[in-house]
């Protein structure tokens, strides 16, 4: 492995601090959907308040914030147009709420399963609704939802509409359906006619994001031209002539966002897959953009592009909670907005991309946290992503700054098959997700970071949740060598029976794409029809070779886990216990795959903590609270030597 | 005729204020609910009250002429004893007819003309029901007036066949002519001068009866015992019962149960299955219902409605068109019927996967209907045949639905994704009768379910099968493997199980029977063990005993009179006997 990081790569990242209690690592964030008003005057934002969720409006002409709504069930917030109407975006509706002195709130429309919305930026007050006509779906419909009633039905068709675009006028110009698993844009004439423009083939995206008078704008993964497959902006004309118009300048990641104006069109790409940074779109915004990214730097930077001014939200990789500033972009004057937490002690641990080149030659992407100390004395812990289909982004991971905080070297891997470095790194996997190309891509990031002096490579451990846990179960039951203890959060045991048992069930309708799950594992290669290739995963599974474990293990996971059925730990914990295994695992009957108790999330780092404390020599943790012992003592399903308490 | 209109006039004010009453009472309840849609127990509330009301009747009207003197100056008329009788009876039953079904009709008339809320034929012979029911009430008050003391009351051995009876709309009807039919007989038998003995053929409408009211006497008696039993503290259900039999099991939660079912199993994977349950948190599957709703049933299961509350409608099942009536539940205005018309009449019943507010799931047998409230339509989710659903709940992620001859695991997906019948997954056959079913545990496994059934609810009685437990895993493939099949002890001896069987085995049979005369398909099919010889044994003895001092009660009659009696002692036991002691006492007496 060649040497990517300098040996000083500690003095640049960090400075000595005292281990934060783990109650900083629990706070949640209370302002969410912050979104200003087109013309730049106003903005609105969602406040949690005990159990209740309220909307609050500020005018930026120095008036004090009011609550506009006391109780909300809408979780993202966008103005008209016009910005006379706030939108509130619940799960099942659209309400519209004025705020422009006029009357007439109330419901905009209910949203069924499987649709899509956004605000219609051809007209003042209206949204754009992609939904299918009734439960089976045998129609698609694109209509448009103007405040105050009137309903357009823009498209209807039997394929389902996946993406669209509408001229400046409001008419439709560029409809995207799915045809036999793949994505076909068709540019839509005066007369309603259709002309097919481009096929996107299986996992190609080619997202219509602004009809540029006649051009345009696509937001596009394809590998014509790229071979990376980076998602990026080009320009598609009638003919389907293509030309590229914005993309990492890195050349490593895929567009992360965009930022659009009041018209809908895009003039801010920005990037988070190793560096976050924005671009300017458009030579007009250049200098703005430089000048946030020198006034921010290391920020993860995303603005709102209103007339009179930019609303720019940050977030720091060492920091839990995001800040808004107000930016003019003429002027160049940056104000702050609101900072949740201003009293927060911030980690100061700063995450910095690390790359390595794994054993078939392939470049890999992922991020080291390194805190104060001699780096090759410091214990390693892994931590590996959930999915498979994610990545770790240079921003705030709190199970990554709470280890770090505890004196450990932290490295997020972004093996292959992960989002975010272009179409062909993600389907690099080519399914191989047993003990096999994905897990060495772990293992060979972790002994390349040793490789460079970083971590001691006596205590290095590996910790995940979700596919994260899988690897972490995959990296000790077969690089024992490797690791000295895993931590797995709601893994699966058997990645294979895991897939085939949440296509089965409710969760795999919200995992579905625009094709069904099942489509979309088999373009990924992972056909859960193939039995020889599933039963190749199940024979390398954590739950299959249980008796070459010889590492300590810890499992936390939900009995009510809609995503990784606890039926897999709970044959593996009972597997192990026959086996006379070092296998603890805490199970809370009540919890699903993710955990939103606190009591729960504090059990989870006291005992990964623990883990550590006793495996890799990492210092002591704070003793558990009362109730927090009686959580453990009661969750706890099978024992171990891990907690002293046990003995 | 003169007779009946003095009665008539005697009865009539009462007559009239009782049926303004019953009037008010029912306009009243039915402003707050729909009464038509009330479920058995509030059906059996009203049934229980007309019986008093018209067995009052018939006691207060007979007692004034039970007494010897207003006795002979009634029964000495130029005119038939049975002419007297029926002119007084039908005086009865016409005051009646005032007080109890003419306010139903109303009612009924009310709801059908004046409200959107469904009114069938059945209801509208819940009136002739409720007459039938005082009537029958009405003729056994009348034989507690008119018989000797020690044997009045057996009347209500035939108003306990009404409650017990499984029969449902017109046999319902039918039995409650039948039980009429008895009644008025047994009044018959005694409308002589001489009412201690009654008429010579006639003693039967009195004998079974009476050998029927022993016979529960001593199974009550039997209870009280067994009251004193548990109060003196070693009865098997004190405290911690016996190990090993299914006492202990039925009393244990859903864990321990299943570790039962898998202790003494030398299954290779029943250790690692053991492991699992310990770490699992088991479902137990228990019955949403405990009969089977029936075309034209006069009550209800329960409510044969449900309300869809996106829209504010209640929606009503009528089983005259087999379809869904709507009314708002605001006003009460109609709203239209649901065009989908049903095999067999529907039942609300919990939710199925991908629900949206306002849905609701029906199940009508083996069939499993989704309303969409959005579009209003009904469909077909899932088809178990000609097998009866009797619940369906989540396990995990997956679905599991349990009939009385099968238990099925869905997939939940295809729920959310189509509207289409849903096949099931995987299917297991019950390992034994439903009607013995106490529990059904399982977990879900990495390739399916474990299940652990205990059979052994009526294992404590002749009825029921012997006490065991099965533990089968439910491949997702649909193969089912063994692990094991666990014979559980009895917690009670055979003499406490077949007391109902060894005191008179006619009886018990003309008991179970009569209860299910003209009934419809039933949940409660069991599959019991075979008697025990020591069973049969001792009947047998009893039956001999019977037979024998009965030789000896009558052995100064002639044969013709007492062959009968033997014969029937010889069928009927015991029971029997005390029946002709009661009945002959008088002869004793007699100088």
């Amino acid at each position: 492995m060649k040497l990517l990081i300098p040996m000083a790569f500690c003095c640049l990242t960090s400075t000595a601090l005292a281990m934060p209690p783990r109650s900083e690592f629990l706070a949640r964030a209370q302002v969410s959907a912050v979104t200003m008003s087109p013309d730049g005057e106003s903005v609105a934002w969602l406040a949690e308040e005990g159990p209740r969720r309220a909307v609050w409006l500020r005018k930026l002409d120095g008036s004090a914030p009011r609550r506009a709504m006391a109780h909300t069930p809408a979780r993202e917030l966008s103005f008209t147009r016009d910005g006379r109407w706030l939108l509130l975006a619940a799960p099942t509706q659209v309400f519209a709420l004025a705020v422009g002195g006029q009357g007439g709130s109330g419901l905009l429309t209910q949203l069924a399963e499987r649709s899509e919305w956004r605000v219609d930026f051809s007209q003042d007050a209206a949204i754009t609704l992609i939904a299918p006509s009734d439960r089976s779906a045998q129609r698609w419909q694109l209509q448009r939802f103007a405040v105050g009633g009137r309903t357009e039905l823009l498209h209807s068709n039997s394929h389902r509409i996946s993406g669209y675009a509408l001229a400046a006028n409001g008419q439709l110009r560029w409809l995207q359906r799915v045809e036999d698993r793949a994505l076909v844009l068709y540019r839509v004439d005066a007369e309603r006619s259709m002309h097919r423009v481009l096929r996107c083939g299986e996992l190609l995206r080619c997202s219509p994001v602004f009809d540029n008078a006649g051009e345009l704008i696509l937001r596009s993964n394809s590998t014509d031209g790229d071979a990376l497959g980076l998602a990026r902006l080009v320009r598609v004309d009638g003919d389907g002539k293509i030309e590229p118009l914005a993309r990492d300048p890195r050349g490593e990641a895929d567009i992360d966002f965009v930022s659009v104006d009041a018209t809908g069109r895009p003039r801010v790409a920005g990037y988070r897959s190793t560096v976050a940074q924005i671009a300017a779109i458009e030579p007009r915004d250049r200098r703005a953009v430089l000048y946030l990214q020198r006034a921010f730097p290391g920020s993860a930077l995303r603005p709102q592009i209103a007339a009179a001014r930019w609303l720019i939200e940050e977030r720091q990789s060492a920091r839990a909670f995001a800040r808004w500033h107000l930016f003019d972009p003429k002027t160049l004057r940056i104000s702050p907005l609101m900072d949740e937490r201003s009293d927060a002690s911030p980690m100061r641990l700063l995450k910095q991309p690390y790359a390595w080149t794994a054993s078939d030659g392939m470049r890999l992407h992922g991020f080291l946290t390194v805190p104060a100390g001699e780096t090759r004395l410091l214990p390693l812990v892994v931590v590996a992503h959930g999915g498979p289909w994610s990545h770790w982004q240079p921003t705030y991971n709190g199970l990554a700054q709470f280890i770090a905080s505890r004196g450990a070297v932290v490295f997020e891997p972004n093996h292959r098959g992960s989002t975010g470095h272009g179409h062909a790194y993600m389907t690099a996997a080519n399914g191989d997700y047993g003990n096999g190309r994905v897990q060495r891509d772990i293992d060979e990031g972790v002994r390349s970071v040793l490789e460079g002096g970083i971590g001691d490579p006596a205590r290095v451990a590996i910790v995940g949740a979700s596919f994260g846990g899988y690897a972490a179960l995959l990296g000790v039951t077969f690089a024992p060598e490797l690791y000295r203890a895993a931590v797995a959060f709601v893994p699966p045991p058997d990645f294979a029976w895991t897939l085939k048992w949440v296509l089965r069930n409710a969760e795999s309708t919200n995992l579905d794409s625009v094709v069904p799950m099942a489509d979309w594992l088999q373009m990924l290669k992972l056909d859960v029809r193939d039995e020889v290739h599933m039963a190749r995963l199940r024979g390398q599974s954590p739950l299959a070779n249980i008796h070459r474990l010889t590492r300590p293990v810890l499992i936390v996971a939900g009995g009510s886990d809609e995503r990784v059925g606890i039926a897999g730990i709970i044959e593996y914990a009972a597997r192990a216990r026959l086996a006379d295994k070092d296998v603890t695992v805490l199970i809370d009957h009540d919890a699903g795959h993710r955990q939103r108790d606190d009591v729960a999330r504090e059990a989870s780092l006291y005992l990964l903590e623990e883990m550590l404390h006793r495996h890799l020599k990492m210092p002591m943790p704070e003793p558990p609270a009362p109730h927090l012992r009686n959580y453990i003592d009661t969750m706890r399903a099978a024992k171990s030597e891990l907690d002293p308490a046990e003995k | 005729m003169t007779l009946f209109r003095a009665e008539w006039s005697r009865m009539g004010t009462y007559a009239l204020l009782l049926a303004l009453a019953h009037l008010g009472g029912l306009i009243f309840l039915s402003r707050m609910v729909d009464l038509g849609q009330q479920n058995l127990a509030v059906h059996w509330s009203f049934g229980a009250t007309y019986a008093l009301v018209g067995g009052l009747l018939g006691f207060a009207q007979f007692a004034t002429y039970a007494r010897p003197n207003p006795w002979l100056s009634l029964i000495h008329r130029p005119r038939s004893e049975l002419a007297i009788a029926m002119a007084l009876l039908g005086a009865g039953w016409l005051v009646l007819v005032l007080i109890v079904p003419l306010p139903i009709a109303l009612t009924a008339l009310w709801q059908e003309t004046l409200t959107a809320r469904v009114v069938d034929t059945r209801h509208w012979l819940l009136a002739l029901a409720a007459w039938q029911i005082a009537a029958c009430a009405y003729c056994c008050g009348v034989f507690a007036a008119l018989a000797p003391r020690r044997f009045a009351a057996i009347g209500i051995v035939l108003l306990f066949w009404l409650i017990n009876a499984r029969a449902t709309g017109g046999s319902m009807l039918v039995v409650q002519c039948l039980v009429l039919t008895w009644s008025a007989w047994m009044v018959a038998a005694l409308f002589k001068a001489n009412r201690e003995r009654p008429r010579k053929l006639a003693v039967v409408a009195i004998a079974m009866p009476l050998a029927m009211a022993t016979y529960f006497a001593a199974l009550v008696a039997f209870a009280a015992v067994e009251l004193i039993w548990i109060a003196w503290g070693t009865h098997p259900n004190n405290g911690g019962p016996p190990p090993g039999g299914h006492n202990e099991v039925e009393k244990a939660t859903s864990q321990d149960r299943m570790l039962a079912a898998l202790a003494s199993s030398e299954h290779p994977d029943a250790p690692l299955l053991a492991e699992q349950v310990k770490l699992s948190a088991p479902v137990s599957i228990g019955s949403s219902l405990s009969r089977l709703p029936q075309w034209f049933e006069l009550a209800n299961v329960s409510p044969m409605e449900f309300d869809d509350e996106r829209s504010g409608v209640r929606y009503v099942f009528s089983h005259d068109d087999g379809r869904l009536h709507g009314y708002r539940i605001r006003d009460g205005a109609a709203v239209g019927t649901v065009p989908h018309q049903f095999q067999h009449p529907p039942l609300p019943f919990g939710r199925l996967p991908g629900m949206r507010d306002g849905d609701a799931a029906l199940v009508a047998r083996g069939r499993v209907y989704h309303f969409e409230s959005e579009s209003g339509q009904v469909s077909l989710r899932v088809d178990l045949g000609d097998e009866a659903l009797v619940s369906m709940a989540p396990v995990g992620e997956a679905y599991v639905a349990l009939s009385d001859r099968a238990l099925y695991v869905f997939d939940a997906r295809p729920f959310i994704a189509t509207l289409d019948v849903v096949a099931p997954r995987a299917r297991l056959p019950l390992p034994g009768k439903y009607g013995d079913l106490s529990n059904l545990d399982l977990i879900e496994l990495v390739d399916g379910h474990l299940l652990v059934a205990t059979f052994g609810r009526l294992a404590h009685d002749a009825l029921g099968a012997p006490p065991y437990q099965t533990a089968q895993v439910l491949r997702s493939d649909g193969t089912v493997d063994d692990i094991h099949r666990r014979a559980m002890s009895y917690d009670f001896g055979w003499l406490y199980r077949y007391q109902a069987v060894w005191l008179s085995p006619g009886l018990y049979t003309l008991r179970e029977r009569a209860k299910y005369l003209f009934a419809g398909p039933s949940l409660e099919s069991t599959a019991p063990a075979p008697v025990p010889h020591a069973v049969w044994a001792l009947a047998m003895v009893l039956g001999l005993l019977a037979v024998l001092l009965t030789l000896w009660r009558l052995h100064a009659n002639n044969g013709l009179r007492r062959w009968p009696w033997i014969v029937a002692s010889g069928l009927f036991g015991l029971p029997m006997l005390i029946a002709l002691w009661l009945i002959e006492l008088d002869s004793e007496t007699r100088p």
